[in-house]
């Protein structure tokens, strides 16, 4: 076998040298500083054979057939260069030294956190776009769906974060939990998460078989950041009003250390919505320290802390009232604004890597990881009291209008809601102080009615993996990894604060006797401020995985085969006995396993060096994430049905030009993601065949959904001047659920000891061709773009994005909303009424204009110091548009939502969620 | 050569892939819709109470008694109206035969369709209700003689020990019934004389798609 493969690279070798072969080297120093630049990628377009600069900043190309070539010199951060070459059989060519500049429109990316960090959303709802995972790209269309469309929630190919992998180092980041990653967690660090790769869909990364959205690696080790200094101080007017930030990146010094430290703060007082206060402050320091030449060791830390008050999402009447940028979940307190529904995040995280340079042809880098902290969501908490929320339903002119009677007889009451409108325009904010009062006038003294609590989610996660790269032949090359993660995660409710009373009561109110207990090992228990209570458990998950990718490279095609295997195993551990689940929730569950692979592939065929044609295909499984395997996972540990894992195909096409003035790439794409299932929890009416059951709070789980997006995208950029270019950017999707999937309720008041799973089927939910919300399935961008040779540089765009529709209620989809109790259509309940009703609202389309520019200075000649500013306004024209919404599900039946629709204002329409109006980031630099 | 080809075969099949695989706006998936084809819950007529006795009365209906004179009558009980009769009523020595015909049913729109109403016994003494399907009757008194009947088979009360309860007396599949002119009649047999005198409420009657 060694024999044979020996002949073979040795035909191989013969094959090259009788060709006619030149060869050709160079330096890369950075235009500023002169020094030299590590790790810039060298390719030859019509070969595509690529080398990277060594840490003197020396490339060489040894076998490289005569003849005309262009030579594409790529760094991240700064300007591609082309260069056309001559090269003559049997000579050295040497280009001597290479000088490159920093990109200064890569300070574009500055601005892009203040809209991935905009999370508007509750848990239930899933509006991110996905531009996080892009800001590295330099893909025309990547480009355009992160900084042009990132502000109105567009999606590539209209899938979740979750179907992407984000990763430090190689290790993932996506949570567990909800297979998100926690942007947070590194956020207002930009320069030091500066260096990032980007695989687009399915094609090969070096560290991860990954998903099938995208992988984007960020890489701390400190020897990869350009040594020096840079602080930067932004103005905004989007979550937060100020950041200041500063880096400093030490290079290596003689005895083979380097450092990079950063730090950042970002504030507001009131963020773009009112009420939305912000703080967040970050740390970042990471030490590598070169042992030899074959080792190298790396320790980073990072620890971003993050505060803000959230914004709620409004129903029509509410925002016809109150104005789009209405928050109900503040209200003054002693002159102050307070928010009722503030997020925490602090989890730091340390990574250990380790670099093995084995040999010429083999690399092994390993990291260990542990990251904790905790997660908080405020609410107020209450008993025997009234709604807090200012907008509760029944504070509503139209609950007055929306009446009948027991006979059915319509009786609107105008006074009634005419009293609502003037209370509600006078009282349209949380009324702390009556709060306060009520707990200090309760019936039974010192006990509070209301009280704030956090619902708390506190993760301990421990993660390695190691990360072969070996170079097999000139052609064919290897990567193979595995990865290991242990999470614990803590979750439980936090009591804040008591408002003035001095404890709380630990029971449900909605029940009576064992059940109204929320641990039945410590009965009515008093609480107090940093006591647990409520609910309190642990979610225990391990995942193994590992992975081997070939990539074969020649002349006229590069090829790859990646395949992967993982275990997944889950358990709840339940810390207090329910009175609801007496039997089924405190102690641990049953495991759960999954076992998952992954098969992908694809090509490249090089019609030419600039004309390719690229296909990529996978298959893979995916275990339910941890979110959606337990039915209610506060209170007990069932899991939720038919637990499977999802099955995820997807396909691309590409024809790609890489001309020097002339960039252009039109994928169509096919994705499809089946068996996957979604968990949401609601107040219900007569879900249950209860007539007036208000109050049941339910979970709905929806299982077997079959989503497919296809679509095509289209990026091209197009150099008309040496500093005018103009480029083109479009997205036409079609995402839609493909079948009509399970429902089930999960209703805790039909729980009993004979029934510890009190689920419910409910059929079908007729979904198939609905749309997938949350995102514009249709998006075009146009811009251009000035660059001056002298150091500035301003660029127009002008976005149209449509077809953007509302997350429609599962359950009104169901038989439940069409027939009755005896199996009937209800009165009235025909195909064109049931249709007009149940039709998905549509977004309207809109248009977005944004202006950008920038302009550097030298602060002297002496040395390459820089001061720049960065400036850009987003939707100049001040559009008002909804980026998201979502169907309230209370009025689940046909007559409850005729009821409903009665005076026109509904009472529990639709929520939505509004992007932002005109808004600027201005930001100044200076690099030294 | 090649060149030429590859590129616009490629972006052609691109181009028709997704545009043939588009879905229209309207068309999507809604729940199960079982409309009915056919109903009456009596809330429109007037109740008598006791033995103040006010007919049924709706048009295009056939309310008759072919061996007596009591017909069926409107009565109502915690706000709901029904149809009811009871030979226990009727004068000593007599026999009834008392009609309640639905007006004309078009069910040739419907492939697959059932019927449905509620039973109520009072005063259970043995069984007094049948129910018929024709497709040939005239709507006259005297051609209900002539007429095809054809006898459903509900589910009814059968027992003292079921009175006062509300019986869903089906659904019973109806569909190989295609005729557009479908009546239904309920026919209380009864006897002061000899017995049953069983008082026995009709109402909410449906058909329905099934």
């Amino acid at each position: 076998m060694k024999k044979l493969l020996f002949g073979i690279l040795l035909l191989i070798q013969t094959m090259v040298v009788f060709g006619q072969e030149a060869s050709l080297q160079g330096k890369v120093i950075d235009s500023k500083t002169l020094k030299p630049l590590q790790n810039v990628v060298l390719t030859i377009e019509s070969t595509n054979q690529s080398k990277v600069s060594n840490s003197n900043g020396i490339f060489k190309f040894d076998q490289v057939p005569s003849g005309n070539h262009s030579l594409i010199i790529t760094y991240t951060g700064y300007t591609t260069q082309v260069f056309q070459l001559e090269l003559t059989e049997g000579e050295l060519l040497d280009l001597g030294t290479v000088v490159i500049e920093e990109d200064i429109t890569t300070e574009k990316q500055m601005s892009l956190v203040t809209i991935t960090e905009n999370d508007l959303g509750d848990d239930n709802s899933g509006s991110e776009s996905t531009s996080g995972l892009l800001q590295a790209t330099r893909d025309v269309f990547q480009q355009a769906a992160a900084f042009n469309w990132g502000q109105a929630r567009f999606r590539v190919r209209g899938l979740d974060n979750e179907y992407g992998v984000t990763m430090i180092n190689g290790l993932a980041m996506n949570k567990i939990y909800d297979g998100r990653p926690q942007w947070s967690n590194w956020g207002g660090l930009n320069d030091a998460t500066r260096n990032q790769e980007f695989s687009m869909g399915t094609t090969p990364n070096d560290y991860t078989f990954g998903n099938i959205l995208g992988t984007q690696e960020i890489n701390t080790r400190a020897s990869f950041y350009r040594p020096g200094n840079r602080v930067t101080f932004s103005g905004t007017n989007t979550n937060y009003s100020w950041r200041a930030m500063a880096t400093h990146a030490s290079g290596f010094n003689k005895d083979g250390w380097a450092y990079t430290l950063s730090a950042s703060r970002r504030w507001a007082q009131e963020g773009y919505f009112q009420g939305t206060d912000y703080s967040a402050n970050s740390l970042f320091a990471s030490v590598e320290k070169k042992i030899n030449e074959k080792h190298s060791l790396n320790l980073t830390s990072i620890f971003a802390q993050n505060s803000r008050g959230k914004s709620s999402p409004n129903t029509q009447e509410v925002t016809d009232l109150m104005g789009v940028d209405y928050n109900s979940y503040w209200g003054y307190q002693n002159g102050k604004k307070r928010n009722s529904r503030d997020k925490d995040i602090q989890e730091p995280i340390v990574i250990l890597s380790h670099y093995w340079k084995i040999n010429e042809n083999n690399r092994l880098n390993t990291n260990v990881s542990y990251q904790t902290g905790s997660i908080g969501n405020t609410r107020i908490d209450f008993t025997n009291g009234n709604n807090p929320d200012p907008t509760y339903y029944r504070n509503l002119p139209s609950y007055f209008l929306n009446t009948f009677d027991n006979d059915g007889n319509y009786t609107p009451n105008q006074l009634g809601a005419d009293n609502a409108r003037n209370f509600f325009l006078n009282n349209s904010q949380i009324n702390w102080n009556s709060i306060y009062i009520a707990n200090q006038n309760s019936s039974y003294p010192g006990r509070s009615i209301y009280a704030l609590y956090e619902d708390r989610t506190d993760d301990d996660q421990f993660s390695a993996n190691s990360i072969l790269t070996s170079s097999l032949s000139d052609n064919i090359s290897l990567n193979a990894g595995v990865s290991f993660k242990k999470l614990k995660s803590h979750n439980f409710q936090n009591l804040i604060d008591l408002m003035g009373g001095s404890y709380y009561l630990d029971i449900d109110q909605f029940y009576v006797g064992d059940a109204s207990q929320t641990d039945l090992n410590n009965p009515n228990r008093q609480v107090g401020e940093g006591d647990t209570y409520g609910y309190n458990y642990n979610l225990n998950a391990t995942v193994a995985d590992a992975f081997t990718q070939f990539k074969f490279s020649y002349n006229k095609v590069d090829f790859y085969l990646a395949q992967s295997f993982s275990k997944t195993e889950y358990q709840r551990e339940g810390l207090y006995r329910n009175g609801i689940y007496a039997n089924n929730s405190f102690g641990d569950s049953e495991k759960v396993n999954f076992e998952n692979f992954g098969f992908k592939g694809g090509l490249t065929y090089k019609i030419t060096g600039r004309h390719l044609l690229s296909f990529n295909g996978a298959y893979l499984t995916k275990a339910p994430n941890l979110r959606n395997t337990f039915s209610n996972a506060r209170l007990n540990n069932n899991y939720t049905p038919d637990l499977t894992s999802e099955n995820i195909m997807s396909l691309d096409a590409s024809y790609i030009i890489r001309a020097p003035k002339l960039k252009a790439r039109l994928t169509g794409f096919m994705t499809k993601i089946q068996n996957t299932r979604e968990i949401s929890f609601y107040y219900a009416e007569n879900i249950s065949d209860v007539v007036g059951d208000e109050d049941a709070f339910i979970s709905e789980i929806v299982t077997g959904i079959n989503k497919k997006n296809i679509g095509l995208e289209l990026g091209i950029e197009y150099q008309i001047t040496s500093t005018v270019k103009v480029n083109g950017a479009a997205s036409y999707g079609q995402y839609i659920y493909d079948n009509n999937p399970n429902l089930y309720i999960n209703d805790d008041a039909q729980a009993s000891p004979t029934n510890p799973n009190p689920l419910t089927s409910f059929g079908n939910a007729y979904l198939k061709d609905y749309k997938q919300p949350g995102m514009p399935q249709q998006a075009y961008s146009l811009g251009l773009e000035y660059r001056s040779p002298k150091f500035w540089w301003i660029g127009a765009n002008v976005n149209y994005l449509a077809d953007s529709y509302i997350d429609v209620s599962n359950v009104l989809r169901t038989e439940n909303f069409t027939l009755d109790n005896a199996g009937i259509s209800y009165d009235g309940a025909d195909e064109a009424t049931v249709r007009s009703l149940l039709k998905q609202e549509k977004f309207s389309s809109f248009t977005l204009v944004n202006l950008i520019g920038g302009k550097s200075w030298r602060i002297s000649k002496k040395n390459r110091n820089t001061v720049g500013i960065f400036a850009s306004v987003n939707n100049i024209f001040d559009i008002e548009y909804k980026t998201g919404g979502f169907e309230q599900s209370r009025k689940a039946t046909f007559p409850d939502l005729q009821q409903d629709l009665v005076s026109g204002t509904r009472t529990f329409g639709p929520k939505y969620f509004y992007g932002y109006g005109r808004t600027y980031f201005l930001n100044f630099y200076l690099n030294i | 050569m090649k060149n030429i080809f590859i590129k616009p075969i490629v972006l052609i099949a691109l181009m028709t892939l997704t545009f043939t695989s588009c879905v229209k706006e309207d068309d999507f998936a809604i729940p199960t819709l079982k409309p009915v084809i056919f109903t009456e819950n009596f809330e429109e007529i007037t109740a008598g109470s006791g033995s103040n006795e006010i007919a049924i009365d709706l048009e295009g209906w056939i309310n008759t008694n072919t061996s007596n004179t009591r017909v069926w009558s409107g009565k109502s009980f915690s706000g709901t109206k029904f149809a009811e009769f009871s030979s226990f009523y009727s004068a000593a020595g007599s026999t009834d035969d008392a009609w309640l015909i639905t007006k004309s049913i078009d069910l040739s729109a419907s492939d697959s369709k059932v019927i449905s109403f509620s039973s109520v016994n009072r005063f259970y003494n043995g069984s007094v209700l049948k129910v018929y399907i024709s497709e040939d009757y005239d709507g006259t008194i005297p051609g209900i003689t002539t007429a095809t009947w054809n006898e459903l088979n509900p589910i009814l009360p059968t027992s003292s020990a079921q009175n006062d309860v509300r019986v869903s007396s089906g659904p019973m599949d109806i569909s190989s019934y295609k005729g557009t002119n479908v009546r239904i009649a309920f026919r209380y047999q009864g006897s002061k004389s000899t017995n049953p005198t069983t008082t026995f409420q009709l109402d909410d009657i449906k058909i329905y798609e099934n």
